[in-house]
């Protein structure tokens, strides 16, 4: 059988403490890095149920466990020689069960990359 | 109000895997997996200078606006989310290679990524399994 402990409280022996609810919120619910490119597919993963290709440059992340709001705050970074970055598409697709994010290229222009990194931090429900 | 005083949590069933309960107490999850396992601030202009950080034990000031980010405990593997952002233009991370076990590079640019520039502050997170 699985030991639970239930703590308002986390201290370190050298006397540091932090209230466990730093450690509970502040850690990342989600997060993905995956292939933008030809068949999309997450390389590791954190509570990512599966990936959208919706068109070039245009990817939606489905959670397995939803967020208890949309306010969660992400961070998208991509690679590419020639590219720019990775944005969240809008507020609008920033869902309690998926999160919707964009790369471009150098002409500012929706591109697929090869790598293309999440996190999502928030409250689950 | 209970407290706990402990210098390393490990899990009972099995050692890595410690179990928190969601804010909303719907789903549990793997406090181990959602940690952030290294995070940098860092002035990238003039002389390189970390103003802090975790589990890095240097920057690497490749060329401008190229920098490297070497982490005092390896990763497991090569697959981690790895997200950065400047104070100036645009920035990448492994951009110039691919990165290893226990380096990252982060590539610095202008707004329209023309050029590669040196930025006063950059900050990358790396979120993934330690070895």
């Amino acid at each position: 059988m699985a030991g639970k402990i239930i703590a308002d409280t986390i201290e370190t022996g050298a006397g540091a403490d932090i209230s466990t609810s730093y450690v509970v919120n502040g850690s990342a619910k989600a997060w993905v890095n995956f292939n933008g490119t030809g068949t999309i597919a997450a390389r590791d993963s954190l509570n990512v149920a599966s990936l959208t290709d919706n068109s070039t440059g245009d990817y939606k992340v489905n959670y397995s466990n939803s967020f208890s709001n949309d306010d969660y705050s992400a961070t998208v970074s991509a690679n590419s020689s020639s590219g720019l970055i990775g944005t969240l598409e809008s507020e609008a697709t920033m869902l309690t069960g998926s999160t919707e994010v964009n790369t471009y290229g150098g002409s500012i222009s929706k591109s697929d990359h090869a790598v293309v990194c999440l996190q999502t931090l928030g409250d689950l429900a | 109000m209970s407290e706990i005083i402990a210098d390393k949590l490990t899990g009972k069933a099995s050692a890595g895997d410690v179990t928190i309960t969601s804010e909303g107490g719907a789903v549990t999850m793997q406090l181990q997996q959602g940690l952030t396992k290294a995070w940098l601030n860092f002035q990238g202009s003039g002389t390189v200078t970390i103003f802090d950080d975790l589990n890095h034990s240097s920057v690497t000031d490749s060329a401008t606006g190229k920098f490297i980010g070497n982490l005092t405990n390896a990763m497991s593997n090569i697959n981690s989310s790895i997200t950065s952002t400047t104070s100036g233009g645009e920035s990448l991370i492994g951009n110039t290679a691919a990165p290893t076990t226990t380096t990252y590079t982060i590539d610095n640019g202008n707004a329209s990524f023309g050029a590669y520039q040196d930025d006063s502050r950059i900050s990358t997170h790396l979120i993934g399994d330690l070895a």
